[in-house]
């Protein structure tokens, strides 16, 4: 998955969490700048990239998270990680 | 890290509920991490949350109701009887989604307080009170170490000023720590021992650190 890709899918999950169309994921985007991005929302946001990527975030993992980039970035380790067989 | 942030402390550590002060205290010392128990009250208390870690948190958020308290929508676990804060103010958001997304929070939230119990690294916080006693600690520390090598502190009050904020070892990743005075449960942040709190957090980890071995019975050694 290119990284293009890899934030389309990831403005999907957004605008569907947040239900609004005109949000965009980018990497510099973060909670501060999304009215409603509060702890439950970040939940919703993992959850749905879990099923959307089909891939396992662990609490610690997302509270490391500071913007849609270290998102982006944890998603692109852990599909990769995926491919090749490496996740544990 | 030898000196911590306060911050970096904290997130060593993970409620494991009664109610909700020690997460003020995480909050209060900047860490916003999420956890199950975090902004949870177990109702029937200790047994109950025996029985949840016995049954490895099955059927959590199957069933649960929304209640308002204080302007608040809460949630209420109807298994495990769990009364979690949404931070959902009443009015602000649709009632139906709120409950979807509670049932899929307590499922996700449970899944990753299992796998951070089997990972073994944190330091798990019961705030205990009334006839709890050492006996009732082993028992629960039994139960988190039938998932991993986890430390189990339990943070109790004392009337001695000498022991405030001292942590004492029990063996086998049990510490018990000692607080002057546990939060009212209506005012909790006002009248909270926020530096008694941190200096418990920051000797139990010291103590968890001084228990591991310098090297790991994995480790291969070389000669």
């Amino acid at each position: 998955m290119t990284r293009t890709e890899l934030y389309a899918s990831l403005t999907e999950v957004f605008q569907d969490v947040f239900m609004r169309d005109d949000l965009t994921a980018t990497p510099e985007l973060s909670a501060k700048d999304v009215p409603g991005w509060d702890s439950l929302k970040q939940i919703e946001i993992v959850i749905a990239v879990q099923e959307a990527f089909g891939i396992k975030l662990t609490t610690r993992e997302v509270d490391r998270l500071t913007c849609v980039g270290d998102l982006a970035d944890a998603v692109a380790r852990k599909t990769e990680a995926r491919k090749t067989g490496s996740e544990s | 890290m030898l000196n911590p942030s306060p911050e970096l402390v904290m997130r060593d550590f993970e409620s494991l509920g009664f109610n909700c002060e020690f997460g003020l205290v995480q909050r209060h010392f900047g860490a916003e991490a999420l956890g199950l128990l975090r902004w949870g009250h177990v109702q029937p208390g200790f047994e109950t949350l025996l029985s949840m870690l016995e049954h490895r948190f099955e059927g959590i958020g199957e069933h649960i109701r929304l209640d308002i308290i204080n302007g608040e929508w809460v949630s209420l676990d109807l298994k495990y009887k769990i009364v979690f804060h949404t931070d959902q103010r009443a009015g602000m958001v649709d009632e139906h989604r709120l409950v979807t997304t509670e049932k899929r929070r307590m499922r996700y939230m449970a899944e990753s307080l299992l796998d951070l119990m089997v990972e073994g690294e944190t330091i798990f916080v019961y705030k205990a009170e009334g006839s709890f006693g050492l006996s009732d600690a082993r028992r629960l520390l039994t139960a988190i170490r039938a998932f991993g090598g986890s430390c189990l502190l339990w943070v109790c009050t004392t009337e001695n000023a000498d022991r405030v904020g001292c942590v004492e070892e029990h063996g086998d990743g049990l510490m018990q720590g000692y607080i002057d005075r546990f939060s009212p449960t209506e005012n909790i942040y006002a009248h909270c021992s926020f530096q008694i709190w941190l200096a418990i957090c920051q000797r139990a980890r010291i103590l968890k650190l001084d228990a591991k071995p310098l090297i790991s019975p994995k480790t291969p050694v070389e000669f």
